[in-house]
C-alpha cells in the first residue's frame, strides 16, 4: 500500500528545494543559501519484521528530509554557519543541526565554535546528505544510531600540504543536553566532557582516517532509576549497579578509502565501548568497492558487526517469597530488550549523477541476523521470522 | 573551393585542438618564478587546501573539456565525484570550491588581473610572459 498523505511532505520538499535554487542566485557574496535534500522510497521484503521503519509497504518518509544552510561572511577570518533539517520520518528529530562561528587566522587553521555534528565516523557529520556518498542508506552495522550525534563546543582543524602527503588533525572538546530518538523511544540525554581526536592522511589516491572519541552519557530514564535505587533499597547492590543509565562511550574508528577515475575502495571499522547498561560493546565494519562509468558508478557492500550487551548478574535468590521472585523477574526483564547479536548485510547499488547536482540512487540490502533476535530488525513477529530480508530503495539526492 | 578552405582549416584546427588536448598546464600570476608543484600539491589547490605559496585557485565550469581533462590526469576523479566532495565540504563547513570562470579565455584574463591566482589550460595555450607555469601533465 503506497501512503499518498505521506507522500505530500517529499514533494514539497521537491518544490521547496527548486525555490531555493532561485533564491540562491540572488543573494550576495556574503550570504549564501544552500541546501540539501533526498526523497528516498523502501521496501522491505518482510511481513513480520521492520528495519529502518521499513516494512513490506512501499515507504517515501522514513529517510527523506530537507536541508538548509545559511553561510554569513561577518569579517575575513570570520563566518557563521547555521543549518536546519527537516524530516519526514514519524520517530525522527528535526531542527538545527549546526549553529557555529569559523574563525580561521591562517590558511592551515581553522576553529568553530558552537552546535556541531560529532565528526566520530567518515560520514558521521553528513549522514543527512545523500549527495555526498555513493549508498542510499550508509552501512548501519557502523552508522546504525551513536550516543553523541550533536554536540557544543569547540573545534580545531590543522591542515598541512606537502609534496607527495597532505595531513589533517581535528580536535574537538565540548558537550550537549537534548533528547534523542532511539528506535522511537525519546531518549532526554546529558553528554558531558565529549572530546576526540581525528587524524587524516592523503596520498594520491588514499585517504586514511583515525580517530578516538570518548564522551559521558546520562540518560535520563526515570523508570530503570527508579528500580535501580529499589534494588539498592533491598541491598541488591551488584544488581542495581549492573542496571546503569550513565557511562562513558569510547569510540574507535579506523578508515582507508581509495578512488581514481575508474574505480574506488572504503573500509571502515570501527569499536565502541560503553559502560552504559543501554549501550553495547559494538565491533562492525564495512568493506565496499565501485566502479565508475561516468555519469554511473556501480559498488557492492559487506557489512558486519557484533553487539555484547552488559549482562545480568545472578544476585536475588529465587523461590524464596513471591516479592523477591517479582523483583528476579522485573530485574531479568530489564536485560531482555538488550541481548547480544551479530548481523550481517550484503548490498549492491548503482548511482547515476544526472546533473551536476542531482543523483538518482538505487540499492538492494540483504539483512541477516547472524546471531540474537534483536540486531537490524525493531518489531516483528518473532516465530514466524528467519531473522534475514531484502530491503530495496530508489533515491533522488539533490544539493543546492 | 573556399568551402573546401573552410574545411581543411577546420581539420587543421581540430588537429591542433586534439594535440593540445594531451596535456595540462597549470599556469600561476605569481612574483616568485620558480615555484614548481607536484601533482599531489595541485590536486589539494584544487580541492580546496590552501599552500603556504598563498596560491588561489579558479576553475572552469564542469561540461568544460578542459577540467575534464584536469580531472582526469590531474585530480584522478570522476566530476561526479568531485560534486560529490564538495557536497560533503561544504556541509561540514571544511572548504569551499575553486571560484569558477566562464572559459579558458576568461581564466588568462583572471589570472592576469589577480595576484596569487593559479588556474588550468590546456597544454598548447599560450602563457604570456606576465604569468608563470608551475605545473605540467605527462
Amino acid at each position: 500500500m503506497l501512503r499518498i498523505h505521506r507522500f505530500i511532505p517529499a514533494s514539497s520538499l521537491v518544490l521547496f528545494s527548486c525555490w531555493m535554487s532561485s533564491l540562491q542566485a540572488e543573494t550576495n557574496d556574503k550570504l549564501q543559501f544552500s541546501g540539501f535534500a533526498r526523497v528516498i522510497a523502501g521496501y522491505l521484503n518482510e511481513e513480520h519484521g521492520t528495519f529502518l521503519g521499513y516494512d513490506d509497504s512501499i515507504s517515501f518518509t522514513e529517510q527523506t528530509l530537507l536541508g538548509l544552510q545559511l553561510d554569513y561572511q561577518v569579517m575575513d577570518n570570520l563566518s557563521v554557519t547555521g543549518q536546519a533539517v527537516a524530516r519526514t520520518a514519524d520517530d525522527s528529530d528535526s531542527g538545527i543541526e549546526w549553529l557555529y562561528l569559523t574563525y580561521t587566522p591562517s590558511n592551515a587553521w581553522k576553529f568553530k565554535i558552537g552546535r556541531q555534528r560529532t565528526p566520530i565516523f567518515n560520514y558521521s557529520d553528513i549522514i543527512d546528505v545523500g549527495f555526498a556518498y555513493p549508498w542510499i542508506s550508509l552501512p548501519q552495522q557502523v552508522y546504525r544510531g551513536f550516543l553523541f550525534p550533536t554536540y557544543e563546543g569547540l573545534q580545531s582543524q590543522y591542515e598541512y600540504v606537502g609534496k607527495n602527503i597532505s595531513l589533517g588533525l581535528e580536535a574537538y572538546i565540548g558537550g550537549i543536553e537534548r533528547e534523542f530518538v532511539a528506535n522511537g523511544q525519546v531518549l532526554d540525554t546529558d553528554i558531558d566532557n565529549l572530546r576526540g581526536i581525528v587524524g587524516t592522511v592523503g596520498y594520491q589516491g588514499w585517504n586514511f582516517r583515525a580517530s578516538y572519541h570518548r564522551g559521558h552519557a546520562d540518560i535520563n530514564q526515570p523508570e530503570l532509576n527508579a528500580f535501580s535505587n529499589q534494588l539498592r533499597q533491598f541491598g541488591f547492590m551488584q544488581s542495581a549497579d549492573s542496571i546503569k543509565t550513565d557511562g562513558v562511550g569510547r569510540f574507535y574508528q579506523i578508515s582507508a578509502f581509495y578512488e581514481d577515475v575508474d574505480y574506488f575502495f572504503r573500509t571502515e571499522l570501527m569499536q565502541i565501548k560503553a559502560d552504559l547498561s543501554l549501550s553495547p560493546k559494538t565491533k562492525g565494519y564495512f568493506i565496499s568497492g565501485g566502479l565508475n562509468f561516468y555519469p554511473v558508478s556501480v559498488y557492492l557492500s559487506i557489512s558486519k558487526d557484533t553487539n555484547r550487551y552488559l549482562q545480568p548478574v545472578a544476585e536475588i535468590p529465587t523461590g524464596i517469597n513471591a516479592q523477591l521472585d517479582a523483583l528476579a523477574f522485573g530485574y531479568q526483564q530489564t536485560f531482555s530488550q538488550s541481548q547480544d547479536n551479530s548481523t550481517l548485510s550484503y548490498t549492491a547499488g548503482i548511482r547515476w549523477d544526472w546533473q551536476e547536482n542531482l543523483a538518482l540512487k538505487a540499492e538492494a540490502t540483504l539483512l541477516k541476523e547472524n546471531e540474537g533476535t534483536q540486531g537490524l530488525f525493531t518489531t516483528r513477529d518473532v516465530n514466524n521470522f528467519d531473522g534475514q530480508a531484502i530491503l530495496y530503495q530508489v533515491a533522488m539526492e539533490w544539493v543546492f | 573551393m573556399k568551402y573546401l578552405l573552410y574545411f581543411i582549416a577546420l581539420l587543421g584546427f581540430s588537429s591542433w585542438h586534439a594535440s593540445g588536448a594531451n596535456g595540462i598546464v597549470v599556469v600561476a600570476n605569481t612574483q616568485d618564478t620558480s615555484i614548481t608543484l607536484s601533482r599531489q600539491e595541485v590536486r589539494n589547490l584544487f580541492m580546496g587546501s590552501s599552500l603556504s605559496y598563498g596560491l588561489k585557485a579558479v576553475a572552469l565550469p564542469p561540461d568544460n573539456q578542459t577540467r575534464v581533462m584536469f580531472n582526469t590526469k590531474v585530480v584522478g576523479l570522476t566530476e561526479s565525484r568531485i560534486q560529490s566532495y564538495w557536497a560533503q565540504m561544504r556541509f561540514t563547513g571544511r572548504k569551499t570550491p575553486p571560484k569558477q570562470v566562464a572559459n579558458e579565455k576568461s581564466v588568462l584574463t583572471y589570472l592576469k588581473n589577480n595576484q596569487g591566482a593559479v588556474g588550468y589550460l590546456p597544454a598548447n595555450t599560450v602563457i604570456p610572459k606576465s604569468l608563470t607555469v608551475i605545473y605540467t601533465s605527462q
